[in-house]
């Protein structure tokens, strides 16, 4: 008998975890020996292979899979339903509303996605960056009052602006 | 007369073949139903559902394999939608459905005519074991089982019901039954008295 783990190699233990097996005939060659002669001398496991084996062999009898009496009317009620004149119609418009359905969750999505792009368009409306920078610096330098502190450290700064004037 | 011919005058609006063949097939696709449902209680609704569409599928059928085989694809497909769509309610019907197998170990079980009570009791509760077990395995691994242990549809017959190829059809349950014995084993009562081989 081919022995899956030490220490866990009880027979009842390999015939608990072969049960399919055995009851399928289907024990590898080498263990089936030690199988036979296990059952033959352990009560508790033959009598468990016995009962899973009975079991296994049918192991759903059809007792409770039989339709009830109104499984047929109930059926042909309904095909009859959905051969109506109107059955129809009422069934193209579904078919256009399956259909539509999708088409307009995505209009709107994408709707929503270019209203978002255009309103944002319209709050960036700003200068470009140098146009916007030196306008506001020129403005400044012109508002200085001459002799100040701040006019002192910008004529040290640009010795030319002095030399100019 | 012959499943083709009755689907030919079902194509033709003809009930009473429709009728013959609902009767010669309505067990059996309630069976199958049954188990493969993870809500047994909607067997009746999917089984509907099963002869509906092969009511209005019947003048696109093309006759090129059996009309059993068909019906049962139609069966496997329709109880895979359902248990799809119905998963998030599947733990409350595997709870269901131990309470039913609970029921059966219960005082009020009745044993058959001539079978030992001890012995029939605990071969109800085997074969509710094993039925739960099989509920539990990987949705194919189960349908293919289900298929032929418990319907008895040979591999070739199982090839064509799934549409996948025999060998597929052969490792597939071969992993089945592996997956069902590891599942299986801790169920049992440890009988292991420190026998060897």
């Amino acid at each position: 008998m081919k022995k899956d783990k030490p220490g866990s190699d009880s027979a009842c233990s390999f015939i608990r975890s072969h049960l399919v097996a055995i009851a399928e005939k289907d024990v590898p060659g080498e263990a089936f020996p030690g199988v036979r002669d296990h059952l033959d001398s352990c009560p508790e496991c033959a009598s468990l292979v016995r009962q899973f084996s009975r079991a296994w062999e049918d192991p759903a009898p059809q007792e409770d899979t039989e339709p009830s009496a109104s499984f047929f009317p109930r059926l042909i009620e309904r095909i009859e339903a959905e051969e109506r004149p109107w059955a129809g119609r009422q069934g193209a418009l579904a078919l256009a509303w399956r259909v539509l359905k999708p088409a307009a969750v995505a209009a709107i999505f994408l709707g929503g996605i270019f209203a978002g792009n255009e309103l944002g368009k319209r709050d960036r409306a700003i200068l470009a960056p140098e146009a916007a920078f030196s306008g506001q610096v020129l403005e400044s330098f012109e508002n200085i009052p001459s002799g100040s502190v701040a006019d002192f450290y910008v004529s040290r700064q640009n010795p030319e602006k002095e030399g100019l004037e | 007369m012959e499943d083709g011919d009755l689907l030919r005058r079902i194509a033709a609006k003809d009930l009473g073949a429709f009728k013959t063949l609902v009767n010669r097939y309505q067990n059996r696709v309630f069976g199958l139903c049954s188990r493969l449902l993870c809500h047994p209680q909607n067997t009746e609704d999917v089984a509907q559902d099963v002869f509906f569409q092969v009511y209005r599928s019947s003048s696109t059928f093309r006759h090129d394999c059996c009309v059993s085989t068909w019906i049962y694809r139609i069966a496997v497909n329709r109880c895979r939608n359902f248990n799809r769509d119905n998963r998030k309610f599947g733990e409350v019907a595997k709870l269901r459905q131990d309470l039913e197998n609970e029921a059966w170990s219960g005082p009020g079980s009745e044993a058959p005519d001539g079978v030992d009570p001890a012995s029939a009791l605990t071969l109800y509760e085997t074969r509710a074991l094993i039925r739960k077990t099989v509920a539990s395995l990987p949705e194919k691994q189960k349908e293919m089982l289900i298929l032929n242990k418990f319907e008895g549809h040979s591999y070739q017959e199982i090839a064509e019901i799934m549409d996948v190829s025999v060998a597929s059809v052969e490792s597939c349950l071969h992993r089945a039954k592996l997956n069902l014995q590891k599942r299986l084993a801790p169920q049992f009562p440890d009988l292991c008295r420190g026998r060897k081989f």
